[in-house]
């Protein structure tokens, strides 16, 4: 009987795991697909022969020999749309280095109010409000501001307004850390000599480094994908990311949905490996602090 | 013992001052510059400079508290965001059930249930875009099962546009949920379930009064995270429907997007902007208030 319960369980869960894939699996075998049998009906559930087309034009540059080698499998509508390349590597920039600021000034800010409660309720609350802020209500007074400065459009202008509202989860993350290590770590490696700036890096941040970790992944997750921003901070093209490079590869109306989903799908992937590597670690960052009095 | 105390304050303030300029340079100022733009009549269409604007007291405020469209985009978005929740959290609990209970090839499951997770949101959108055409593979399932032809228009009907918004939404999020709730639920000292059983509860009666309120702070983070980023919910809706048919689908972010980028009413929308802001301010410190008087 316990068997039969077991089997029952797991038919759900198998179906749950159908309904979570099949999206993902649906973009990867559009992107494989060739314009007629994008939205072909009935739907062709199982490409027979996976065409590599798609990631050829998002991969050249139009005009090079290249570009010209799939215009006839994919339709004289894709002469001119502009190689993707260009734009995998802004994401990447701006992406990585929002993340590598975000959780260092995260954790330092983490451990200041996880060992002072530095600033108070108040202060902490600040910080996690930050991440509630509809990005257009930041984004109308700051573009005024960049636009003065001249930052619309650069690396650096949309990295640090990813650090800016990534920055909270970290802090969050980080604290619950923090707050699970005893003072006396610290308190003893003063004693022995060290400085208290220098026992925060030597001694406490090894033993938070997969909380860091954790953190990383989160805040790398939401800056990879992040668009809204992205939409109304990179107009001219100089800084575009792949999110709004999905959204903007459109021609005469309609969408080029086979290199859409090429890029999306070489989008999700760096995401899904550093995820399941960390996943672990996440889930304990975000809920550490519900453990308290519970051990 | 004074020396040690000076130095402890200097790394309090010292850890404690880059996200400080950060969040205030990034975020507050430009909030602050937006509260003094919405009471006046600045527009990037005339003058960038703020101080050409002329002040205009309270008009953009009443104005705004009286657009049926904004407030109509208010109560969608937490309409969006409190059904959304709902189901994640209904389904996301289900499932940490299932799992909890057991269920074969466990981890293969688990790993393929928690990838929509990595997900960007944009890229849902895609996914879903190219599922939902009338013609697409979900209606040619929904046809397969049923034996009729079923064309049901996911995107394009008033009515059914935001349950596929929500849907979408809810499918990238409902692992997040599961993920937490799992991890929570693995922690219930196992003594009490057992104790239960002996005395002859149901399995109900277990998870009703044992496993449920056990994993209470564990529920109460992810529906913090949930309600934290679903009153900014814009790309899914965005891209898959432009806020339309009519404005069945537009939510806050998007109305603030329309009519503050695309026609520049832009201090009008600074005013929607502060009201919101404020309103969500309070929401959030009530709400982190919990998370943080237990850690």
């Amino acid at each position: 009987m316990a068997r039969f319960w077991k089997a029952v369980r797991t038919l759900i869960a198998v179906l749950a795991a159908a309904i979570a894939f099949f999206p993902i699996y649906w973009m990867a075998t559009t992107s494989v697909k060739l314009p007629g049998e994008w939205s072909a009906y009935p739907p062709i559930w199982l490409p027979t022969t996976p065409r590599i087309e798609n990631y050829i034009v998002l991969f050249s540059e139009p005009g090079t020999p290249l570009r010209e080698s799939v215009l006839e499998a994919l339709g004289r509508g894709f002469s001119a749309s502009p190689s993707a390349v260009p734009n995998i590597i802004n994401s990447l920039i701006i992406a990585i280095s929002a993340t590598v600021g975000a959780v260092f000034i995260g954790t330092l800010a983490a451990y200041s109010i996880s060992r002072f409660r530095t600033g108070g309720l108040f202060s902490y609350i600040f910080i996690l409000a930050t991440r509630m802020f509809p990005p257009v209500a930041i984004a109308i007074p700051l573009i005024v501001v960049y636009a003065l400065i001249r930052w619309i459009d650069t690396h650096w202008g949309l990295s640090l307004i990813y650090m800016a509202v990534s920055v909270a989860y970290v802090v969050w993350i980080m604290k619950t850390f923090f707050d699970e290590i005893p003072k006396d770590i610290e308190d003893s490696a003063i004693l022995f000599g060290l400085s208290h700036v220098r026992a925060f890096f030597r001694i406490v941040l090894p033993i938070v480094k997969n909380g860091m970790l954790a953190a990383a992944l989160f805040t790398f997750i939401i800056n990879w994908g992040e668009y809204a921003f992205a939409l109304m901070f990179t107009v001219g093209g100089k800084a575009t990311t792949i999110p709004v490079t999905i959204s903007q590869l459109q021609l005469g109306g309609g969408y080029q949905y086979g290199p859409m989903a090429a890029l999306g799908l070489i989008a999700l992937i760096p995401a899904v490996i550093f995820g399941y590597i960390v996943q672990k670690y996440l889930v304990v960052g975000l809920t550490m602090g519900a453990l308290k009095g519970r051990r | 013992m004074a020396g040690r105390f000076s130095s402890l304050k200097r790394i309090e303030t010292l850890f404690i001052i880059p996200i400080q300029v950060l969040l205030w340079g990034i975020v507050m100022a430009p909030f602050i510059l937006a509260i003094y733009l919405s009471f006046t009549n600045w527009s990037p269409a005339v003058s960038v400079n703020p101080l050409d604007a002329k002040w205009l007291g309270l008009d953009n405020y009443v104005s705004i508290l009286t657009n049926a469209r904004y407030l109509g985009a208010v109560l969608r978005t937490t309409l969006f965001a409190l059904s959304g929740v709902a189901i994640q959290v209904a389904v996301g609990l289900g499932l940490a059930l299932l799992f909890y209970y057991g269920v074969y090839a466990r981890r293969i499951l688990s790993t393929i249930m928690i990838m929509p997770m990595m997900a960007s949101p944009l890229i849902v959108a895609l996914m879903f875009y190219i599922m939902l055409f009338t013609k697409g593979p979900v209606n040619a399932f929904l046809s397969l099962i049923t034996g009729q032809n079923v064309e049901i228009r996911w995107l394009s009907s008033p009515e059914l546009a935001p349950i596929s918004i929500i849907l979408a939404d809810s499918w990238m999020w409902t692992p997040l949920v599961f993920l937490i709730t799992l991890s929570g639920l693995s922690l219930v000292p196992l003594d009490q379930i057992r104790a239960a059983r002996i005395v002859g509860a149901s399995e109900l009666r277990v998870i009703k009064d044992i496993l449920i309120p056990y994993i209470k702070p564990f529920i109460l983070i992810a529906v913090i995270i949930r309600i934290l980023e679903s009153f900014k919910l814009f790309d899914v809706a965005v891209f898959m429907t432009a806020g339309g048919p009519g404005v069945a689908t537009e939510t806050l972010s998007i109305f603030l997007y329309k009519e503050g980028f695309l026609t520049l009413r832009t201090a009008y929308i600074a005013a929607g902007a502060v009201v919101v802001l404020l309103g969500l301010s309070v929401a959030t410190y009530f709400l982190t208030r919990s998370i943080y008087a237990r850690s």
